[in-house]
């Protein structure tokens, strides 16, 4: 499942549950409260455990079936912590470059893990693709084990055809790469965890 | 932003010797041109045909934007080379998404961005512009031929259809060919000058970008966007998305409607 975002919807497109059904909700920030019911309806009918939306005035998250149990949805609605800071109102030279008035990257997708507290991560600093090497005929970068040092560069993601090389801000053993070669990522996705050194 | 230029005969690729420079600390700005490319390349270091005729140039940015925006610079690079040739040669330029310049669907101008990021920081972006500007038909390679165009070629093919006096066939020298087009009729705009006017419309709408975010692009952008409004099959990675396009987001990413839902399609190789 994922959760795209674009201006003031938050899209919710699920396509690997049975059947390949396809939801799409667009949901400006008041529309989250009132189709909330028809979310918790429809997420009823699907393997979806867990769905976090953010929006610029709400953060919403709802769990379901806790630890393989299918106990009931839980729902939890918070105020958006920017809510304090309108995009119109950052200060000087703090321009905002997406959407206007999108939130904070809610770019977390449902299922995406948290990195474990003992390893160092590295994390998609935006939505593309991702690729381990410079061209398809060329080496990975890094490959599990290798030690990265800071500054190093450890993958590409394209996006928009601009082809990004993530430099790493840390230096570690690598022991886990949880992401395809040419596999789409999301922002803040865990790309590499690193062992600390 | 324009700050130097760099001119050279022949370099292996401009965005590698920006590269270099940009690696040792070279300001933003600096554009390095060359009159050819010995190995120019496209994604994934594809090969990029590059012979003298064509604008090869790459241009150094130090934008200060979140790295998730970066794509954004390409398309500002697209949509400042199709203004530029629009107005100086009267050709149907359009950006196809999210980083070409076509003519009637053949490729005129590729943009090539490469960035290198820190975190959530923006060392660099290398802006790379390969213009396809007097390069004969018959200079194509042949696998080219009917996906590639020039602007002489599409300029005297609207010559053609306009009715006005085709002029003397090209003979394969720069000099004698004739640059149709209702602002150039006695001869081709130099490539320096070409150069000179991407530069200054790029600036301009660098500028506006980095005052205003993308927002200011956008309606520039779609105007001129042959993508929008047509049937797409988009290869992301893994992902296929099949749909017609509908808009661009504020982030530049492309909306595809698949007929189940609206897709936000942040990146990909879109065909027709």
């Amino acid at each position: 499942m994922n959760i795209r975002r674009h201006k003031t919807k938050t899209m919710l497109v699920a396509e690997d549950f049975p059947g390949r059904e396809v939801l799409s909700f667009y949901m400006g920030l008041k529309d989250v409260r009132r189709e909330l019911k028809e979310i918790i309806r429809v997420l009823e009918g699907t393997d979806v455990s867990e769905l976090d939306i953010e929006t610029e005035d709400l953060k919403l998250t709802i769990k379901r079936g806790f630890a393989g149990t299918h106990d009931g949805m839980q729902v939890r609605a918070l105020p958006a912590a920017n809510q304090a800071l309108p995009p119109d109102r950052t200060g000087a030279g703090a321009v905002e470059h997406g959407p206007k008035d999108a939130a904070p990257p809610a770019g977390v997708g449902v299922g995406v893990e948290a990195p474990q507290k003992d390893y160092l991560v590295i994390t998609a600093p935006m939505v593309g693709t991702f690729y381990r090497a410079p061209s398809p005929e060329e080496p990975p970068y890094v490959e599990v084990g290798d030690v990265v040092e800071q500054g190093q560069t450890v993958c590409i993601i394209e996006a928009m055809k601009l082809m990004n090389e993530i430099q790493s801000e840390v230096r570690g053993r690598v022991v886990e790469i949880p992401v395809e070669n040419g596999e789409p990522v999301e922002y803040g996705q865990v790309l590499f965890r690193l062992e600390r050194l | 932003m324009i700050g130097r230029i760099i001119h050279l005969d022949e370099v292996d690729s401009t965005n590698l010797f920006a590269r270099k420079l940009a690696e040792r600390g070279e300001p933003e700005g600096t554009c390095v041109v060359a009159k050819r490319q010995t190995a120019g390349r496209g994604r994934m270091k594809r090969v990029w045909f590059s012979p003298e005729g064509g604008l090869w140039f790459s241009v150094i940015l130090r934008p200060c934007v979140e790295a998730r925006y970066t794509g954004q610079i390409g398309l500002i690079g697209a949509l400042a080379v199709a203004r530029v040739v629009r107005k100086i040669a009267g050709i149907d330029a359009r950006v196809k998404w999210p980083n070409d310049v076509v003519v009637k669907g053949r490729k005129l101008c590729g943009v090539l961005a490469e960035a290198r990021i820190t975190g959530d920081r923006i060392e660099y972006v290398i802006l790379g512009v390969g213009l396809n500007l007097y390069i004969g038909r018959d200079e194509l390679p042949e696998e080219l031929r009917d996906r590639a165009t020039s602007v002489s070629i599409e300029s005297q093919e609207s010559q053609v259809l306009a009715g006005e006096s085709a002029g003397e066939k090209e003979n394969g020298s720069q000099e004698t060919r004739t640059a149709p087009g209702s602002e150039r009729s006695r001869g081709e705009m130099p490539p320096d000058v070409v150069l000179e006017h991407i530069m200054d419309e790029f600036d301009m709408l660098y500028g506006r970008y980095l005052a205003g975010g993308f927002d200011c692009i956008l309606a520039e952008l779609e105007p001129l966007c042959c993508t929008l409004g047509s049937y797409v099959t988009v290869v992301n990675g893994n992902e296929r998305v099949r749909g017609v396009a509908r808009a661009l987001n504020p982030d530049g990413s492309l909306v595809v409607a698949t007929g189940e839902a609206f897709v936000a399609v942040p990146a990909g190789e879109v065909t027709g």
